[in-house]
């Protein structure tokens, strides 16, 4: 009982990754834009669903404004291309940076609010950043940003073209399958069984030694961390960007087990999507 | 003296009055979301498209060749009849689960969505203009305000008052005041919950709607009108309380001149985030607002 991941779902994901791949190169040999292109998109708004799964699926708390995540990574990225320098890991650094900044401020509004009305606040200040940026001029206005170039994506060993479909898709699959194992990770940790403790009975989570805001702070953040991760592509891929809403709903999970772990030992890490915690794992026995 | 008296005249004077003529229709909004809220629970986040709703009616209607005075009429109904079927079908669906914020939240806000992209496919996303049935201006206290204005202001106090005459002296307004406050008490004492329910969503879109009729000539219609509306009507349910509508009324006054005032000295494009910033304030020091729930005294 110790995994939430089950043994189908690793399954599906192991051939989710093979299908992935081979479309991919059956694309690249077709010579196809459309349907990589749209696949691509499909797996970035797969990102922003697991972060918003992260919220509402496992944390029970429904944020209607992760769309200002979505698009906050697109607006850094897309500037620290175009005036910065165009290298994809400054881009990611800054869009990094920015959403972890702008997501606690945005988490420590938000989470005193409960149920509807955390719902009402993020939704509140997505529609407010919205509308501050399209009547900003120097941010593109109601036009969005355009002329943002093109630029190579440089691993060390070797460097992708994003201009390439196919090469930008597998870059993309790889992003999404680290994000996906990370945050199975995460689920697991004594961290993500807090969550799941929240979602379940959240009065009760304080009784038991957690200290639930906190949790749901870092969650919060964490999530809108991933969320403008995937959200490069707009800079990296199309033209212009301009916010617009997304919504996407995700499933709940299985109720939890909650098991006794230190809060202390939170610490938010801000490279990357796993807070360090957990000097010893707990193994659950049922 | 007299630069007071002139600023007074020219600048403040018609300011009020236009704060006040939003206000009017947006305290009709937020009396909607609110009374919903006080009964049923539920937060409409399609309130601001049956606001378009109302708006895209009278423009069909208005087109049809019908008088605008019997659009005012008319629309109400149609929309209360959309709502109606609207709670009955979808919303008393997922109404009992245990999830029921976030599902109805959900169902809401899918359904504004939907209704947001079905205004596009027909009306087409350029704005739409319905002709104002009053012409002309008049001088009120030697400050020239157009005729329809004052029309709104006066209409729109009538029917707050009608609303308030309804929940609270009406036997339909006691049968909603006591569902509000149990519903299983109000259901064994022989009141018709789930009617009550589906009349009370549908009394709120209609009045989403009328706003929408009243204020399509002042404003231009377009299919994301509801959404650039339904946060300013948000702000003044949160700030006056979920579910008061003494609350919706005066904060939805203050918010108005707020709103109005604060524009002559900061650009327009930040009053939306100003109100935005009290509604928040007033979550995190005050969550309750200014007033009680309905039922609740």
């Amino acid at each position: 009982m110790d995994d939430l991941e089950t043994r189908p779902q690793r399954i599906l994901a192991a051939a989710f990754l093979v299908f992935a791949l081979a479309f991919a190169a059956f694309g690249a040999m077709a010579g196809d834009t459309f349907f990589l292109r749209l696949a691509t998109e499909a797996l970035i708004l797969a990102g922003l669903a697991m972060a918003v799964d992260v919220l509402l699926g496992y944390t029970g708390l429904l944020s209607l404004g992760h769309a200002l995540f979505f698009g906050l990574g697109a607006y850094v990225s897309a500037l620290a291309l175009k005036h910065w320098a165009p290298s994809f890991w400054g881009a990611l650094g800054a869009t990094l940076a920015v959403a972890t900044l702008l997501g606690s401020v945005a988490g420590f509004i938000s989470i005193r609010a409960r149920g509807v009305y955390f719902a009402l606040i993020t939704f509140g200040l997505a529609q407010v950043v919205y509308k501050a940026v399209y009547n900003t001029r120097e941010l593109g206005g109601s036009d969005g940003i355009l002329g943002i170039p093109e630029i190579q994506i440089n691993f060390g060993l070797f460097t992708a073209p994003a201009a390439s479909p196919a090469g930008f898709f597998l870059v993309v699959l790889a992003f999404v399958m680290l994000m996906y194992l990370a945050l199975a990770y995460l689920m697991r940790t004594p961290f993500g069984r807090a969550l799941l403790a929240i979602r379940t009975n959240e009065p009760r989570v304080p009784f038991l030694g957690y200290d639930s805001s906190r949790a749901k702070l870092i969650a919060f953040t964490e999530t809108t961390k991933s969320a403008p991760m995937t959200m490069r592509w707009c800079s990296v891929h199309v033209p212009s960007t301009d916010f617009r809403a997304v919504r996407i709903t995700a499933p709940s999970s299985s109720p939890p087990t909650p098991r006794r772990w230190r809060a202390r030992c939170i610490r938010c890490c801000a490279a990357s999507c796993r807070p360090i915690c957990s000097p010893s794992r707990p193994r659950a026995t049922r | 003296m007299t630069d007071l008296a002139e600023a007074l005249q020219f600048v403040y004077g018609p300011q009020v009055l236009n704060g006040l003529a939003i206000g009017v229709a947006v305290i009709l909004m937020a009396l909607g979301l609110t009374i919903i809220f006080g009964l049923l629970d539920v937060i409409n986040m399609a309130h601001g498209e049956c606001y378009a709703l109302g708006a895209y009616l009278a423009v069909s209607l208005v087109a049809a060749g019908v008088n605008f005075w019997l659009c005012l009429l008319l629309v109400p109904v149609i929309a209360a009849a959309v709502g109606y079927f609207a709670e009955r079908l979808l919303i008393q669906r997922v109404f009992h689960s245990r999830d029921r914020h976030v599902l109805t939240l959900l169902l809401t806000f899918g359904i504004a969505i939907i209704a947001e992209d079905v205004f596009k496919l027909i009306y087409g996303p350029n704005p739409h203009k319905v002709e104002s049935p009053i012409q002309g201006a008049s001088e009120l206290l030697g400050i020239m305000l157009p005729n329809y204005r004052l029309f709104l202001i006066g209409a729109g106090t009538a029917i707050i008052v009608a609303v308030w005459l309804v929940v609270y002296r009406t036997s339909f307004g006691a049968m909603v005041r006591a569902a509000a406050f149990d519903k299983h008490m109000a259901a064994s004492l022989g009141v018709p919950v789930q009617r009550v329910c589906a009349t009370t969503f549908a009394f709120g879109v209609a009045l989403a709607a009328l706003s929408g009729v009243l204020l399509a000539p002042v404003y231009s219609v377009f299919p994301t009108m509801g959404k650039d509306f339904i946060l300013l009507a948000f702000s003044v349910v949160i700030v006056g309380g979920m579910g008061s509508i003494k609350g919706a009324v005066l904060a939805g006054l203050v918010l108005t001149q707020i709103q109005s005032i604060s524009s002559l000295y900061v650009s327009p494009v930040w009053s939306d985030p100003l109100v935005f910033g009290i509604m928040v304030l007033f979550l995190m020091v005050r969550p309750e607002g200014l007033a009680g729930r309905l039922g609740h005294g």
